[in-house]
């Protein structure tokens, strides 16, 4: 299937919506406070825009976003092909990953507020912590499922560890490790967003509560339709990158991955 | 070039509370330049002999020694082409014939050792396509030719026509001899197929239960004729030996 036509059915379902919206404002099937007319929230976007409120939390927000999933990529990347490629160490960290991965980032942010106060640094961790288990799980299932075949025959021309390494499991373990970073992408976004609807002064999250607090429901439907298409948009970036760097790969259904 | 001296050479393997005698006390001298062929039934041990000369196996017992021509005790390069193609789904047909050198030399010097293997294997027109986009026979001359580039002293095969059809692998036996004629290296070759075995081999090494049963020097020009009674002589000899017929 082509990738416009793909696009275009993708587009059905929210023009559905979009017109249902419509006509329930026009024919006041709702309380217009409860959901605000498709033209009230335009002007408030436009508003919006016009003032730099939204582009001043938007890219306070990415940032935060891509600079937590850059310092969760150097942590997780290296301890996970640590692990891959020792597997004998697996015991010793294996409990101890298995219940970390199951506390959900925000369950953990009174005791950061606690330990950090309400600066950048909570917010930044709570990205880490929620980009830093699906690269590093990706990341060990690719190191440590390459095929001993082919590291066998890296080994018959003379290969070293480190060689091997470069230049057998590493490749076959990046489209794994692909999935695992379009993952965190995802995750980081949501913590985040999460994070800064509890304590932040910045960023989408707090202009959502921020709306809540002036009774601006048109406010709050801009906020979750821009982190919706915020992530959409970095996430298909993130995949046009990756087809890019594995380019042996045909186009897969979308995977889902290890968390 | 490099020849090799086996004595009493064995292998066991643990599987759960038993041990397996892989190989047992093979003791053969492989000379410079030669074309060995190992044959055997599945299971007799073969390519764990190959794999112990490849140093992809730890030998129990025994000795392996590696000699130049001139006698002296070596340590060889050497070249392994698997029983599967085994090429780096990442990798294009020409990325991977470098794969064997390509870490050490610059992209020009890899291009003029390549580029004479792809066209020695009559691969030049599928240098930038992915190993799914090649068939069995290809995929296999890839491989070869990776183990070409790697210019080994000697190379070792482990059944690398297999899963070849019938024609694909009448051709690549033809070219087997061709480049055993001009490349001179020495090769050992393992294979279940009698026919194969007698196509290619100077010298035969029958292997039945992990021992060498029977050596067999097969003296006849390159390229054989599988009905001249010299080769049928030598395959009634082969399948005797192995009990089957």
């Amino acid at each position: 299937m082509n990738i416009h036509s793909k696009l275009f059915k993708g587009l059905y379902i929210p023009i559905i919506i979009f017109f249902g919206w419509m006509a329930g404002s026009h024919f006041s099937w709702w309380n217009a406070y409860i959901i605000p007319p498709p033209t009230e929230v335009a002007a408030a976007f436009v508003n919006a825009v016009n003032d730099g409120t939204l582009a001043k939390h938007l890219i306070v927000s990415i940032y935060r976003v891509f600079a937590g999933f850059g310092f969760a990529l150097l942590l997780a990347f290296p301890f996970a092909v640590l692990l891959g490629m020792n597997k004998e160490w697996n015991p010793y960290v294996h409990t101890v990953l298995e219940c970390l991965r199951h506390i959900p980032p925000l369950a953990t942010i009174p005791i950061l507020i606690l330990w950090f106060g309400i600066g950048e640094l909570p917010k930044l961790l709570i990205v880490i912590m929620a980009t830093f288990f699906p690269i590093f799980f990706n990341t060990l299932h690719g190191v440590g499922s390459c095929d001993i075949k082919w590291v066998e025959v890296g080994k018959s021309f003379g290969m070293n560890r480190r060689e091997i390494f470069r230049y057998v499991v590493f490749p076959s373990s990046l489209p794994s490790i692909l999935v695992g970073m379009r993952l965190g992408l995802g995750y980081s976004w949501r913590a985040l967003v999460g994070a800064e609807l509890i304590a932040a002064s910045s960023g989408i999250g707090y202009m959502i509560l921020d709306a809540e607090q002036l009774s601006r429901p048109d406010l709050v439907i801009i906020g979750i339709l821009t982190i919706g298409i915020m992530g959409t948009l970095i996430d298909w970036g993130f995949f046009m990158l990756a087809n890019k760097l594995v380019p042996w790969k045909e186009e897969e259904e979308t995977d889902y991955g290890r968390s | 070039m490099a020849g090799v001296e086996l004595s009493h050479l064995s292998k066991q393997f643990v599987l759960g509370r038993q041990l397996l005698d892989a190989v047992q006390d093979v003791t053969a001298t492989i000379a410079h330049g030669s074309f060995t062929v190992i044959v055997g039934k599945s299971g007799c041990g073969k390519t764990t002999l190959l794999r112990l000369l490849g140093g992809l196996e730890e030998k129990t017992t025994g000795q392996i020694q590696w000699t130049d021509v001139e006698n002296q005790q070596i340590r060889p390069k050497i070249g392994f082409v698997f029983q599967e193609p085994r090429l780096m789904p990442w990798l294009t047909v020409y990325e991977n014939t470098a794969f064997s050198v390509d870490r050490f030399l610059t992209p020009a010097a890899v291009e003029s050792i390549v580029c004479p293997v792809l066209q020695l294997l009559g691969l030049e027109t599928f240098r930038t396509a992915y190993p799914t986009q090649l068939s069995g026979g290809m995929a296999q001359r890839v491989a070869l030719g990776r183990t070409l580039c790697y210019d080994p002293d000697l190379i070792l095969m482990d059944e690398p026509f297999g899963a070849l059809d019938y024609f694909t692998r009448k051709k690549m036996q033809r070219e087997m001899v061709d480049l055993f004629m001009t490349q001179k290296k020495t090769l050992i070759f393992v294979t279940h197929d009698v026919t194969e075995a007698i196509y290619l081999g100077q010298k035969i090494l029958v292997m039945d239960a992990g021992k060498i049963v029977r050596e067999i020097p097969v003296e006849m020009p390159y390229p054989r004729d599988a009905t001249t009674t010299t080769f049928l002589r030598v395959q009634q000899e082969i399948l005797e030996v192995l009990g089957g017929f």
